[in-house]
């Protein structure tokens, strides 16, 4: 086998793989299981009904009301509101915009699996929102809801913009929640997308924390005896980790730095030998012989 | 007097014995009707396979750590397309392939971040034993795979690294046999240039 590519592929097949943050990701799993909203099934059905029974009030609503609304919409109102008030017909135009953004991409991402012909590229999945199985983000939504006309957020920030003419590329979400419309009524509630969860904050990794921490401490700290115990604190939740071998270089120096002599020249020696190939070995070559030549004076 | 030592959490994490099917398609029923223990039983059953699998395609622990969650988190969703054709394993590494994607850039940057942290672009071997030549040449591949994309990244992970067959590869990911045929050659092809550079 001289291929080094099927070299590599056997190699990377063979290493060992660590299983020991398993207990953490289960549990990680399981608490986010249980805070999941109801199956696709019942927020699809949710998707239907809510804006159906929104109409339904609504109309309830206008035909009880029907002459005070006619007198609403009259051309010559007696105290004329200000402009901030989005027109009616985009507030009933807009569609429910929470379920609908929320449903498709994770089953677009992972169903795909196993569809034949009816398989769904996942190409289109929309990252993070489809992999992490939360709930959009209300950017997800607003972008969803783009595509479906005006939504009550396009037709408030309409209605500011036209209130308040200064414009600023944050856009509309910043002029919606401005205070110098405080009298806007507030628009109908049904179409609000639902607060997305936050998705966890990622586990540190405590090895990667350690080797920060000595990275510092080594190159900022000034006092290489806690250097040293830094670097030992690594190497000890480390042993083989992916910087293990800089770490041990690097323990050596701080215990030339700390007056350890025998000891760094010790750790030194291996490196120097090209036990670890030509990684760091000629920089030990040099302390070596610099600690060499400081004998001998 | 000695301590007891009391018995460990109800906590399994080691792959126990396959599961027949009739056993695994009943957890699966109870995860869609979002029974969390039988989650956590197939999380027992089947999470080394699919963290394998995670870590050799992204190569990088945490964000395949990640991945791992986000595949049992989906499989509620996903149990619904499951009929059975294949193992429940490789469903779930399916899924972790159509996955993959959302992971692969945070991989990708948390390992260039990690090397500029040590100021050191090739991570070297923990202690210089006979591992070591294996060890590089698996950091070296993880790196040349980091510049494929996606597509061709999962097709040579199923294909060589999980050695499985491309039609198999092809259901798993959903497209035709001849694609990911395609997307290994050029990868294959890709990686050979770019492990062929390296020193």
């Amino acid at each position: 086998m001289n291929d080094p590519l099927e070299q590599a592929t056997k190699a990377l097949r063979d290493a060992p793989v660590d299983h020991g943050r398993a207990a953490e990701t289960r549990a990680r799993l399981l608490s986010q299981v249980t805070r999941r909203p109801p199956p696709a099934r019942s927020r699809l059905r949710a998707t239907w009904l809510v804006p159906i029974a929104a109409a339904l009030a609504a109309s309830a609503a206008l035909a009880a009301n029907g002459a005070r609304v006619a007198a609403w919409l009259s051309p010559a109102p007696p105290a004329p509101a200000p402009s901030v008030t989005a027109p009616p017909s985009a507030r009933a135009a807009a569609p429910p915009v929470a379920a609908t953004a929320e449903s498709a991409p994770i089953d677009r991402a992972t169903t795909g699996a196993f569809a034949h012909a009816d398989a769904v590229s996942v190409a289109g999945a929309a990252p993070g929102a489809a992999s992490s199985g939360r709930g959009p983000s209300p950017d997800d939504a607003r972008a969803a809801s783009s595509d479906r006309g005006p939504s009550p957020d396009d037709a408030r920030a309409a209605a500011t913009r036209s209130a308040a003419p200064r414009t600023s590329p944050t856009g509309a979400r910043v002029e919606v929640s401005s205070p110098t419309a405080p009298s806007a009524p507030a628009p109908a509630p049904l179409a609000e997308p639902p607060p997305a969860a936050e998705p966890p904050p990622p586990a540190p990794d405590p090895a990667e924390a350690l080797y920060r921490a000595a990275h510092e401490l080594h190159f900022r700290g000034g006092a290489p005896g806690a250097a040293v115990a830094a670097w030992d604190r690594y190497l000890a939740a480390a042993p083989a980790g992916r910087f293990a071998a800089e770490a041990w270089f690097n323990r050596a120096v701080a215990l030339l730095r700390a007056g350890r002599e025998r000891e760094g020249l010790a750790a030194l020696q291996p490196f120097a030998s090209g036990a670890y190939g030509a990684y760091r070995r000629d920089e030990a070559r040099r302390l070596l012989d610099a600690a060499a030549d400081a004998g001998a004076q | 007097m000695t301590d007891t030592p009391r018995d460990p959490p109800a906590l399994r994490l080691v792959s126990p014995a396959p599961r027949d099917t009739t056993t695994e398609q009943r957890l699966l029923a109870a995860v869609v009707e979002g029974d969390s223990s039988a989650l956590g039983e197939l999380y027992d059953a089947h999470h080394e396979g699919v963290r394998a699998f995670a870590v050799r395609l992204l190569g990088d622990a945490s964000v395949a750590e990640d991945l791992v969650q986000d595949v049992f988190l989906a499989l509620p969703s996903a149990a619904a397309r499951y009929r059975g054709e294949s193992s429940l394993r490789t469903f779930l590494i399916a899924i972790s392939a159509n996955l993959s994607r959302n992971h692969v850039r945070a991989a990708v940057r948390r390992r260039a971040m990690a090397a500029r942290a040590a100021a050191e672009p090739v991570e070297p071997p923990a202690r210089p034993d006979e591992a070591w030549e294996r060890a590089e040449l698996a950091h070296r591949l993880q790196r040349a795979l980091d510049q494929l994309s996606i597509d061709h990244r999962v097709a040579f992970a199923l294909c060589e690294i999980e050695e499985r067959s491309s039609p198999e590869v092809a259901r798993m990911i959903g497209v035709p046999e001849a694609t990911v045929r395609t997307r290994l050659f050029h990868a294959k092809k890709r990686l050979r240039e770019l492990l062929g550079g390296a020193p």
